[in-house]
């Protein structure tokens, strides 16, 4: 037991984004090119490892949903429902090992992300963050997206409420908005994502919209860090799950002393991880479980993470003090 | 996997061929007129004016499948084709169905013909020969576990006779692709499946390359290039003709190389009368017939013959080319734009703010 605490206790005073740069690269690897060595993960990864993607090693479950959301009612409620549901415990059975930690260590739409930002502090340029109530009105974007995806496959199978169909240009419709699709396969060549369909009016606004957003999100991740998350639909159906997950990060609340380094620490720029001390679970829809509020945290056993109620990572006064003498490489 | 060793019949089949005589020989004139025989969804489907009359019974339905459909013996192939009453001659991947049916234009009633699938994983399995309203249908179970799988699954019929001096062999080929998502996607590497495939049961036949990504979805579009390979006895064969039928009735005759490979390049077809009235999933069908002769001796079931005439047929389907309704450059240009402009309103909105920040600034050095 002895050597588990040694272990423990040099975990502790260590720092997780060294670790977690290196799994970002290695999942980006392995997500983006893992294909190419005949590696696969399957299709219900709670994460974005893109389908348009030739060479992916896995592929993102919002494509596979949207597909089985555009099943009619008849059949999503027979037999082939057990498929959708096979899918869907997959995918939950992917996020409830690791939670959020997808977000912060795999996906690599995120990693991108990262990347963009340490463009941004070479160059030098200031980032930007949210207001307290801007922040929570964007935050619900997320699941304004996640409700579209599910209701617009949806009509395109049934008719709802009495309307017609919508045609079949819907479908996917948020893979069609979603940045990941014409920058991942980027890092393969294909450039053949990074284009505007004109084959239909509805084809053309989704496409449009989709460079649209490529845009805002080049130029958001250049100014604010991890600037697509808060409005990612993926981060909001983890969020269903995530009380769930074996992997926590959990708050002693008596311990705080409301100093607002872990605010300032996170990517995401949640304040409930300073402001509340009532609650014991961190892990906020937009949290990406990045593991930094820890980092950042000089109270002994004021955050932890857990895993299967063990603790992995806890914050330490000595973790953090030592981590400040460290050169910074993030 | 395993591979089934082919089943007597099979053997009987190419001992058949090879008892018949039909050692490698050398190209001969080109061969007289023979009556191709074709595989298509519905009986009469295909290209041309000639075979275009498809049965009010047969034609695609607009929307999904009604249970109704089933009921009223509808084949479910004739349903892929979306659009409403266009003639159904193309079938879905995506849709699992118990039993794959096919029907032979002309029909050969009578005549000695063979019929089997050759499976993704190359083993092969018999097809049935039925008739239906005077038609010749060719069908297999196609349920899950029973029949076809994961992949590209060829059917071919083969049907030999003699006349006068002359061996006649023609055959059919239909290439029907089977994949659902909710099955996986592990066979996106597997290059035995992904490859275009032969079957040294079929005395001579075309292999078209590339005709389908790692998804097993159809991806000849207008404008590529048609891989072709023609093989008699499973060998190339060098001189044999190719010829080419678009959706609009372009036609393409090419020779075969001594690799008995050619290539021909998908013409642009279609030309909508107004952009409304594109439709980028709108697929035409391509006819790829190919004619060969030897001269060479032996006997047929006991008659022989001097020459052999072959001709095998293989259709496919092509989309429009993404260049027609795709653009990079708009796409890079909404982007570039988007990204300059709201990173210069950005900029201008942090020089010219008054208003002092409230949010406390981190500092990510220290």
């Amino acid at each position: 037991m002895k050597g588990l605490e040694k272990i423990r206790h040099r975990l502790d005073q260590g720092s997780v984004s060294w670790l977690r740069q290196w799994l970002q690269v290695a999942f980006f690897l392995l997500l983006v090119y893992g294909g190419a060595l005949a590696l696969n993960l399957g299709d219900r990864l709670p994460t974005f490892a893109c389908v348009f993607n030739d060479a992916r090693g896995g592929s993102c479950y919002l494509m596979g949903f949207q597909h089985q959301m555009a099943m009619p009612f008849a059949q999503l409620f027979s037999g082939r429902g057990i498929g959708v549901l096979i899918g869907l415990a997959t995918f939950a059975g992917f996020f409830l090992l690791f939670n959020k930690a997808w977000c912060g260590f795999a996906c690599p739409l995120g990693t991108l992300q990262d990347w963009i930002t340490l463009v941004r502090r070479k160059l030098k340029i200031r980032y930007s963050s949210y207001g307290k109530n801007n922040f929570a009105r964007l935050s619900k974007i997320k699941y304004v997206l996640l409700a579209l995806l599910i209701l617009l496959p949806m009509a395109m199978g049934n008719s709802i409420a009495g309307l017609p169909k919508l045609s079949h240009d819907f479908e996917v419709p948020f893979c069609m908005i979603c940045p990941g699709r014409p920058l991942l396969p980027l890092f393969t060549g294909d450039l053949s994502q990074l284009a505007i369909d004109f084959s239909s009016k509805t084809k053309l606004v989704f496409t449009g919209l989709g460079m649209l957003v490529t845009g805002l999100f080049l130029t958001g991740s250049l100014v604010k860090r991890r600037f697509f998350c808060l409005f990612c639909p993926m981060s909001a159906f983890h969020y269903l799950f995530s009380k769930f997950a074996l992997l926590r990060l959990v708050k002693d609340g008596a311990r705080c002393t409301r100093c607002g380094n872990c605010y300032r620490a996170c990517d995401v720029g949640i304040h409930a991880i300073a402001d509340d001390i009532a609650s014991r679970n961190m892990v906020k829809d937009d949290c990406m479980m990045c593991l930094k509020c820890i980092e950042a945290c000089p109270e002994d056993g004021c955050l932890q993470a857990r895993f299967l109620g063990l603790p992995v990572y806890t914050s330490t006064a000595a973790g953090f003090f030592r981590r400040a003498e460290m050169p910074d490489e993030r | 996997m395993l591979k089934k060793k082919p089943s007597r019949r099979w053997k009987r089949l190419g001992l058949l061929l090879v008892a018949g005589g039909m050692l490698s020989g050398n190209a001969g004139p080109a061969a007289a007129a023979l009556q191709p025989l074709w595989l298509g969804l519905a009986p009469g489907s295909g290209l041309g004016p000639e075979c275009c009359e498809v049965p009010e019974e047969f034609r695609a339905t607009a929307g999904p499948p009604q249970d109704g459909d089933k009921a009223a013996g509808r084949p479910d192939a004739a349903r892929a084709n979306r659009g409403g009453g266009k003639p159904a001659r193309f079938e879905s991947e995506h849709r699992p169905l118990p039993v794959r049916a096919y029907f032979l234009q002309p029909s050969q009633l009578g005549a000695d013909l063979t019929a089997f699938l050759q499976k993704a994983d190359s083993t092969t399995m018999p097809a049935e020969i039925t008739v239906e309203g005077g038609n010749q249908k060719i069908s297999f179970r196609a349920a899950m576990g029973e029949g076809p799988m994961h992949g590209p699954n060829n059917l071919y019929v083969v049907a030999s006779h003699v006349e006068g001096d002359t061996l006649v062999v023609r055959t059919a080929k239909w290439c029907t692709l089977h994949h659902n998502c909710g099955w996986g996607h592990d066979h996106k590497f597997d290059e035995g499946r992904l490859t275009a495939r032969s079957c040294n049961l079929v005395p001579f036949e075309i292999v078209a390359h590339d005709l389908w990504d790692q998804n097993f979805h159809s991806r000849l579009m207008s404008g590529d290039e048609l891989r072709l390979d023609v093989l008699f006895r499973n060998r190339p064969a060098a001189g044999a003709t190719l010829r080419v039928v678009s959706e609009k009735g372009w036609v393409r005759e090419v020779k075969t190389n001594a690799d008995g490979r050619a290539t021909v390049q998908m013409i642009r077809d279609s030309y909508p009368a107004a952009w409304s009235l594109f439709d980028r999933n709108e697929q035409g069908e391509v006819r790829i017939e190919a004619r060969h002769a030897v001269e060479e001796a032996g006997t047929h079931k006991g008659r022989p013959y001097r020459r052999i005439e072959m001709v095998t047929t293989f259709p496919w389907r092509y989309y429009p080319a993404r260049r027609d309704y795709m653009s990079l450059s708009h796409g890079l240009l909404v982007v570039t734009v988007t990204a300059a402009a709201s990173g210069l309103a950005l900029f201008l909105h942090r020089r010219h703010r008054s208003r002092p920040r409230r949010e406390i600034v981190f500092d990510e050095r220290s």
